[in-house]
């Protein structure tokens, strides 16, 4: 497991990360989002070890991870923007990778380069964008780490790669326990992966919740009331996420269980009455909203 | 795999995957190594005279190759630029540090390979290239060895010392552009500060003598081994290595605290801009100063107006390059003027210690004695001993037994003279009138020495008496330290000239005749009054077989009895015009 205990990281006068307490479990996909310049880049490099905190602890199976190889050898980090060496071949990475991670699977990473149609002997200076990525990822499979550390992992792929990427993570989760701790503004893919998800907003934990229990604890609605009247009351009644009106259809989105909020309605005569499913984007935009961070602000300059 | 051999072999196949990721700088080292060992070698043999092709390949592989030394230290920048040029890079930080690698752990076995492989490939490239030419160089081969040995060890410091400085500044700061002048400026701050000191004793000061403040560098690791040539010494070598070894370890101390965040940034700890700006700004407007001091003939307002746009351009340089941003030169803009003016302020420290300096003479009363000569003169070296060119210690021991220890009650007025002068004509463009080296030596076994311009009128007035001493003549004229020369078993030859031709004799009995009738017309005849208004009409010089040894006596038409000498053995010349009597080199004559 890893924890993260009253973890901050300043860079200068500027804060990235303030007071997060968090923990992810093993064998759950983690998914990690929020909005920009939240801090997620950050915590990943953070959990990686790569940087260390300004205060609190990072910590894998109670062990630190910051100048831990022993901590550092369960993790495996697959940067936005991964680094290759000069003129390297994938053949070359790997050779390289294997006297880093004595664990290295190096025939399931030839296997694996010939499945995704990457040539082990062409500079990898001569692969697309989303090549690189695959790489990149198939290296840190292959490396056999208990922990699987990514950001952005889905920039670049194609649709079809995405779900061959999810693929392998599912089937090294279930044969050797991996835990994927994906950070991602595709809330898109993570949607339909992950288990888990840390929302952070401006350096702090806004919330971490199972996905499933966090669909279950908001909703989406759309009515129309008879009257001016029993709208007033309705809505008084709801804890109102997001309210929007377009003539005298009400889109809201609020929090509480279906039942609950259909409960609201039961004596109330509706012209039209429909809870449509939330997607993890509209539950972000949602959140995000609610801390002030005013999409429609943006959107509408 | 115990804990140990897993260690071991982790650092085995470290220094393997170094090698197999440091291709270009390994390539660029071997490929200068090749040049300089192999080719340039193989270039000596073509040489049609054989006598040259030996001290040409000793010389290549010796410390006085002073060219293939300086590649040394620029290799050795190379290679701590790519061994650390990884933390200025975010990819880069981000691949290596999440690795189950320790700082400490990428630190040796980067470090190792670096000094590995420069000395592993520097040993062979210089056998090979001894080895080369072996069959050319013959009976030398065993000094051109011995000597690559030393020249080795001393390529070795050097090395160390640039590739861990370099490591220090890579550390220190994040991005590479700013390591490298932050290694060529501590690397140049010795010479610097040197320089301040060479303006302040040289241009400051008009009474200085004989201070080479460049005469030794400790902390430039070239500098070091080739300024002021001598033979290589032992202490160069540990030096080097010693600074070697202690920029290492603050570089090693340096990386374990340097946040991985500051990759990108110029500087990685927030003291070193402090550091930088405070001795860049200060230094930089007091060698402005020393150099418009220079270029406005010695105007201060227009040497401290310089110093003060220098002090303040270099600080806003400063500022740009610590944050990246053309707009940042307005930043600490205060702290800047702060900085420029102790600068300023130090220099008007160093101007008015220069003045002290000039006008300082010793109390009479503390004076033993004094020794007043022209500078033409400071030259003993040419006194013959008989242990001459033994070592150079045994001939500055010569030089300063011999030395003349004049009674102060004689010379301080002469002393006192000059100071007064030199503190009148500071500032102003005055032709010189006559130049004196004067050493009071007190009696607490101190030496003060002054060189000044001395006025005809003091000159007149009190080199006159000097000059008629017995002292003076007795440590001026080796004729009356000749011990070596008469008991001397090599050749003694004399030589006289008029400025035309020149007549020798090799004899012995003629330095003995010529010495005892020199010595009569010295003491009778010879005083600075007369010296300075009657030109010579000869010199005899007095030089010894087998050394560089040489002493010139000034012939007068007054001198009859050094005259009926050389006519005796037949060295006697007609006297020649006036442009050939130029050619004869006088101490004291200035015409009428």
């Amino acid at each position: 497991m890893i924890e993260i205990d009253g973890v901050s990281k300043q860079y200068g006068d500027k804060t990235a990360i303030r007071d997060l307490f968090l923990g992810i479990d093993d064998e759950r996909v983690f998914g990690l989002i929020g909005t920009n310049g939240a801090g997620k880049s950050t915590l990943l490099r953070m959990m990686a070890g790569v940087l260390k905190p300004s205060r609190g602890t990072i910590t894998l199976d109670g062990d630190s991870v910051y100048e831990n190889p022993e901590a550092k050898r369960k993790i495996y980090f697959v940067a936005d923007d991964p680094y290759f060496f000069p003129n390297a071949t994938a053949e070359t990475m790997a050779r390289y990778m294997m006297t880093i991670y004595l664990d290295f699977d190096k025939k399931r990473f030839d296997e694996l380069l010939k499945d995704f149609g990457l040539e082990p002997k062409d500079r990898i200076s001569s692969y697309s964008k989303g090549m690189k990525r695959q790489l990149a990822i198939l290296l840190g499979i292959c490396a056999n780490t208990r922990y699987l550390l990514l950001d952005e992992v889905f920039d670049g792929l194609d649709p079809v790669m995405r779900q061959s990427m999810k693929s392998l993570f599912a089937e090294d989760m279930e044969r050797r326990h991996l835990t994927p701790i994906i950070a991602s503004h595709n809330l898109r893919e993570l949607e339909d992966f992950c288990d888990h998800i840390g929302f952070l907003h401006k350096g702090g934990l806004l919330l971490s919740e199972d996905l499933s229990d966090m669909k279950l604890g908001i909703q989406k609605l759309q009515c129309v009331f008879k009257n001016e009247q029993d709208a007033k009351e309705v809505l008084a009644k709801l804890t109102v996420v997001d309210h929007r009106t377009r003539g005298r259809l009400h889109t809201l989105v609020v929090r509480g269980e279906a039942s609950d909020v259909k409960a609201v309605f039961d004596h109330v005569p509706m012209t039209f009455f429909e809870v449509l499913p939330l997607t993890l984007e509209e539950i972000f935009i949602s959140e995000a909203e609610a801390v002030g961070y005013d999409t429609r602000k943006l959107i509408l300059k | 795999m115990t804990r140990a051999s897993s260690s071991s072999n982790k650092l085995r196949f470290s220094q393997k995957e170094y090698l197999t990721h440091r291709k270009v700088p390994l390539a660029v080292m071997t490929l200068a190594m090749f040049m300089a060992d192999i080719i340039v070698p193989v270039m000596f043999i073509s040489d049609v005279n054989h006598a040259n092709i030996w001290q040409n390949v000793n010389k290549n592989f010796s410390s006085e190759n002073f060219i293939w030394t300086l590649v040394v230290l620029f290799l050795g920048i190379y290679l701590g630029v790519d061994s650390f040029h990884y933390l200025h890079v975010e990819k880069q930080v981000d691949f290596y540090e999440s690795q189950p690698l320790t700082r400490k752990q990428r630190f040796f076995g980067i470090v190792l390979n670096s000094v590995l492989a420069y000395a592993a490939l520097s040993a062979v490239f210089m056998l090979l290239g001894i080895l080369e030419t072996a069959g050319m160089t013959g009976p030398h081969l065993g000094q051109i060895f011995a000597d690559a040995a030393v020249y080795y060890f001393l390529c070795f410091g050097v090395y160390l010392a640039s590739y861990a400085l370099t490591v220090l500044a890579m550390t220190l700061t994040g991005n590479t552009l700013v390591a490298i002048l932050g290694t060529a400026y501590f690397m140049l701050f010795e010479l610097l500060v040197r320089c301040v000191a060479a303006v302040y004793y040289h241009s400051l000061c008009t009474t200085t003598v004989g201070t080479n403040v460049f005469k030794h560098v400790f902390t430039n690791p070239y500098a070091l081994v080739t300024i002021g040539y001598k033979h290589p010494q032992p202490y160069m070598f540990w030096l080097n290595c010693l600074l070697g070894l202690a920029y290492l370890a603050l570089a090693y101390w340096a990386l374990q605290k340097r946040g991985s965040e500051t990759a990108g940034q110029a500087l990685s700890f927030k003291w070193c801009e402090t550091v930088v700006t405070v001795s860049g700004v200060v230094l930089g407007t007091i060698l402005a100063a020393s150099f418009g001091y220079s270029m406005f003939s010695e105007n201060l307002p227009a040497t401290f107006a310089l110093a003060l746009l220098a002090g303040l351009v270099l600080g806003a340089i400063l500022q740009v390059i610590y944050r990246f941003d053309a707009m940042a030169w307005k930043k600490r803009f205060v702290c800047n003027l702060l900085l420029t003016a102790i600068g300023l302020a130090v220099f008007g420290a160093m101007d008015y210690a220069s003045y002290k300096h000039d006008a300082y003479v010793p109390d009479q009363d503390k004076v033993a004695s004094m020794a007043v000569f022209p500078p033409a003169r400071d030259y003993w070296s040419t006194y013959y001993t008989d242990k001459y060119m033994a070592s150079g210690k045994e001939v500055s021991a010569f030089q300063y037994r011999s030395q003349m220890k004049l009674d102060p009650a004689l010379a301080y007025d002469l002393g006192k003279e000059g100071a007064k002068k030199a503190v009148k004509d500071r500032g102003l463009d005055s032709s010189s009138e006559f130049d004196m080296y004067v050493i009071y030596r007190l009696k607490n076994g101190k030496q003060i020495r002054r060189y000044y311009d001395i006025s005809m009128k003091a000159m007149d007035k009190y080199f006159q008496g000097v000059s008629q001493s017995a002292e003076f003549r007795k440590s001026y004229y080796q004729l009356y330290q000749d011990q070596a020369l008469l008991t001397s078993k090599n050749v003694i030859r004399l030589s006289n000239t008029n400025g035309y031709s020149t007549k020798s004799l090799k004899s012995k009995q003629l330095y003995k005749e010529f010495r005892t009738a020199y010595k009569k017309d010295l003491e009778s005849k010879w005083s600075w009054l007369m010296a300075k208004k009657t030109e010579e009409i000869g010199t005899v010089t007095v030089s010894v077989s087998g050394t560089k040894v040489g002493q010139d006596y000034p012939v007068y038409k007054s001198y009859v009895n050094t005259l009926r000498v050389l006519k005796k053995y037949k060295l006697n010349l007609p006297l020649a015009s006036g442009q050939y009597l130029d050619n004869l080199t006088n101490d004291f004559y200035i015409g009428d």
